[in-house]
């Protein structure tokens, strides 16, 4: 897969350096942490182990194991934790290893984290975020392989955002750090080690709500979230060869959706492709897809066309799970019956 | 395989269509989306696309005949293969007004036969004003596409005359019938319904003011438009205005459709703009320029003419000064429209030049009086005189 596009906003002038993405998230913990002393770590391993992928390590010797707290194997225990401490005025940042146990959390995070400020008349806010983990072949099985970020994308009161570089996974948690709302991160696991980018020293946030256009393109918009970015791109490459200019666009959050830069891609490319990690039924390329066909619906040239994770439990067999994943052979040749080429 | 050619449904609560005519001889070929056959509903003449490529045999309905819908009455054969000799049994269990078989069948028939075409390309066809039954599509499944249309639209302006504009055969068959339906409908109207009509005169500066405010957020609204949005808006305080005489009695709608009386070659349509009192004015200006163009071309759709529940004729942009206008039943009344002209009216006891609007709302006296038509055209003419939209 190539790297990350490297976008003339980005440089601002000096050599940017490149670093993981897993790195731009531990920038963004540290830098939030050194910024605000009631911004938090709490989960599983993720002091002395810095968790499974290590993408925390070195924090706790940062800040020390009051700031930076292992817990027990009890997700909706310290979870639950975290909503208190975020109504009593701490900014908890909560680390769920894999997303698939966003099943154990969801009664904290929907009917309680989401529901406080509504329901309290907005006398309390829950400026937590949690940050979950997404993404398939990496031969984790079934329970450990699943893109769940359709599940709080559904629920009013909570925001949702989904990085695909490491500039973007920055910027963006340091927004969710500071967010008033409960804002939950899922990162993709595979990204961590293998995807590196430009991200500049400085202080910078990315507001959650704006789209990115990472490559422009005219002939068909392939809007790809998270680790189907870097799919997104890989195959417009592979299209351009042919002859068809893909442009590629990366929504970031789920929610708030910015509805208008989807919308207006489309409306110039006229076709467009959807592709995202998570079970493409009822899920996020449903709510994506529907969004542009109504916004750019007198401007397209056909259907809408969708690409998610096949509608099975996550294989363990390589193989069976790699099949399950759209890659950049399906996203060329879905491009190349769209647009007759 | 030989394929059936049935009766569609093509309103919701259709139990019968009329054939009107063939417009394929038995045992011509027929190809799939060419029309095949003219069907007249309560409200309309709908051309029948075939469904399949094959041979007409079997047609078991003549024009004039009325028969149920999903009733099999033709068959679209392959050379040398005899239509299925029992036809009507199968049907038989269609004969129920709220059978599946009538429901289901109508949709696969229109569907079917359409030509397939991307949303862009047809609002592109609207624009170029090109006939889409003439192209062909170069999609995956054969459908039209945008460089379809654009295609056609230069090799017609090159004018070596390849494509063929609007002007198909089509006209001559669907204009008389057109025609008989209005003479139907007018005639039925005006011997049944006990008109009464109601004339006011208004001043329209504000109106006119209003069309210019908006003309430069939205250059496509006209008078007309401003005239739907203030009826529908004001109709919504007069139940008794925006209703039906049913089956002897007076039924109030809650929504507000307002229909436009449209001209075609030698007849008038009426096609609806639907919730017309709660539509925004841009989208209300949208909605008459696709219906006119629709009608304008025979296109109108069942949707397009159904559940209007009051109706707007307006001949203003012929300087007519003012008219009456005949209801179209079952509603209760039309506003027949006429020019915006200047005009010498007192005003302040001093004479003066203002632009004057005529306006006669014909109503059915069974479902409304006097005191009614009135209080709704003192409302109207208050509404126009300080239009808010």
């Amino acid at each position: 897969m190539p790297d990350t596009a490297i976008h003339p906003e980005r440089s601002r002038g000096t050599a940017v350096r490149e670093i993981s993405y897993a790195d731009a998230i531990r920038e963004a913990l540290a830098e939030e942490m050194r910024r605000d002393p009631t911004v938090f770590v709490i989960g599983e391993d993720v002091a002395e182990a810095g968790t499974p992928f290590k993408v925390v390590k070195g924090l706790v010797e940062e800040f020390g194991k009051t700031r930076v707290v292992d817990t027990p194997i009890s997700e909706a225990g310290f979870t639950g934790l975290a909503v208190g401490a975020a109504m009593a005025g701490m900014r908890p940042v909560v680390d769920i290893m894999f997303g698939d146990f966003m099943t154990l959390i969801m009664d904290q995070v929907v009917n309680q984290a989401a529901k406080i400020h509504y329901m309290s008349g907005g006398k309390w806010k829950v400026p937590m975020v949690i940050r979950a983990t997404m993404g398939a072949t990496r031969r984790s099985a079934a329970q450990h392989s699943q893109s769940l970020h359709a599940w709080p994308s559904h629920i009013p009161g909570l925001k949702v955002a989904i990085p695909s570089t490491p500039y973007d996974a920055k910027g963006l948690l340091k927004a969710a750090i500071r967010d008033d709302n409960p804002v939950v991160v899922f990162e993709d696991k595979i990204s961590y080690a293998k995807v590196k980018g430009p991200v500049p020293d400085e202080d910078y946030v990315i507001p959650l709500g704006v789209a990115d256009i990472k490559r422009e393109g005219s002939d068909i918009s392939i809007v790809a979230t998270s680790s189907m970015v870097q799919v997104a791109l890989g195959a417009a490459t592979m299209l351009e060869e042919i002859g068809i200019d893909a442009e590629v666009v990366d929504p970031r959050t789920t929610w708030p959706l910015d509805e208008k830069t989807l919308i207006e891609s489309v409306k110039k490319t006229s076709r467009c492709i959807v592709v995202d990690e998570g079970y493409f039924r009822y899920g996020v390329t449903g709510e994506i897809a529907s969004v542009i066909a109504e916004g750019a619906f007198y401007d397209l040239d056909g259907p809408v066309r969708r690409l998610g994770a096949r509608h099975v439990p996550i294989p363990f067999a390589p193989p069976l799970e790699d099949a399950t994943v759209p890659n950049e052979r399906d996203v060329v040749a879905l491009a190349r019956q769209m647009c007759n080429k | 395989m030989a394929v059936s050619v049935v009766m569609p449904a093509l309103e919701m609560a259709q139990e019968t269509g009329k054939l009107i005519s063939w417009l394929k001889r038995e045992g011509e070929p027929v190809r799939k989306g060419e029309m095949l056959l003219e069907v007249e509903t309560d409200k309309a003449v709908v051309e029948i696309e075939a469904a399949a490529d094959g041979i007409l045999a079997g047609v078991t309905a003549k024009p004039g005949d009325v028969v149920h819908v999903g009733h099999t009455i033709a068959w679209l054969v392959q050379p040398g293969e005899a239509p299925p000799a029992a036809a009507a049994p199968a049907a038989a269990t269609a004969r129920a007004v709220t059978a599946p078989a009538a429901i289901s069948s109508a949709p696969a028939a229109r569907a079917s036969g359409a030509p397939r075409i991307s949303p862009k390309a047809r609002r592109l066809a609207q624009e170029t004003g090109l006939d889409i039954n003439s192209l062909k599509g170069s999609g995956p499944g054969g459908e039209i596409l945008a460089d379809d249309i654009l295609a056609a639209a230069r090799e017609s302006e090159s004018g070596d005359g390849a494509t063929q504009p609007l002007e198909s055969g089509r006209h001559p068959t669907l204009t008389p019938t057109i025609g008989r339906l209005m003479a139907e409908r007018t005639t039925q109207s005006w011997t049944t319904v006990p008109h009464f009509f109601v004339t006011r005169d208004v001043d329209a500066g504000a109106l006119n003011d209003a069309r210019e405010r908006e003309r430069s957020r939205n250059a496509k609204v006209t008078h007309t438009d401003l005239l739907v949005a203030l009826v529908a808006r004001t109709l919504g305080k007069h139940p008794r205005l925006n209703a039906s005489w049913e089956r002897g009695e007076v039924v109030t709608h809650p929504d507000v459709n307002v229909a436009l009386a449209i001209g075609v070659e030698n007849a008038v349509v009426t096609a609806v703009i639907p919730r017309a009192d709660r539509a925004a004015i841009g989208d209300i200006a949208t909605r008459r320029r696709e219906l006119t163009e629709r009608a304008q071309a025979g296109r109108l759709q069942p949707a397009d003419i159904t559940g209007a529940t009051f109706t707007i004729s307006n001949l203003g942009m012929f300087d007519v000064d003012a008219f009456t206008a005949i209801i179209v039943p079952p509603q209760a009344a039309i506003l027949a429209v006429g020019a915006i002209a200047d005009r010498v009216v007192a005003v302040n006891g001093q004479p003066a030049v203002r632009p004057m609007l005529s306006m006669t709302l014909s109503c059915d006296h069974r479902v409304a009086s006097g005191v009614q038509a009135a209080e709704f055209m003192r409302d109207l003419a208050n509404a126009i005189r300080s239009p808010q939209l």
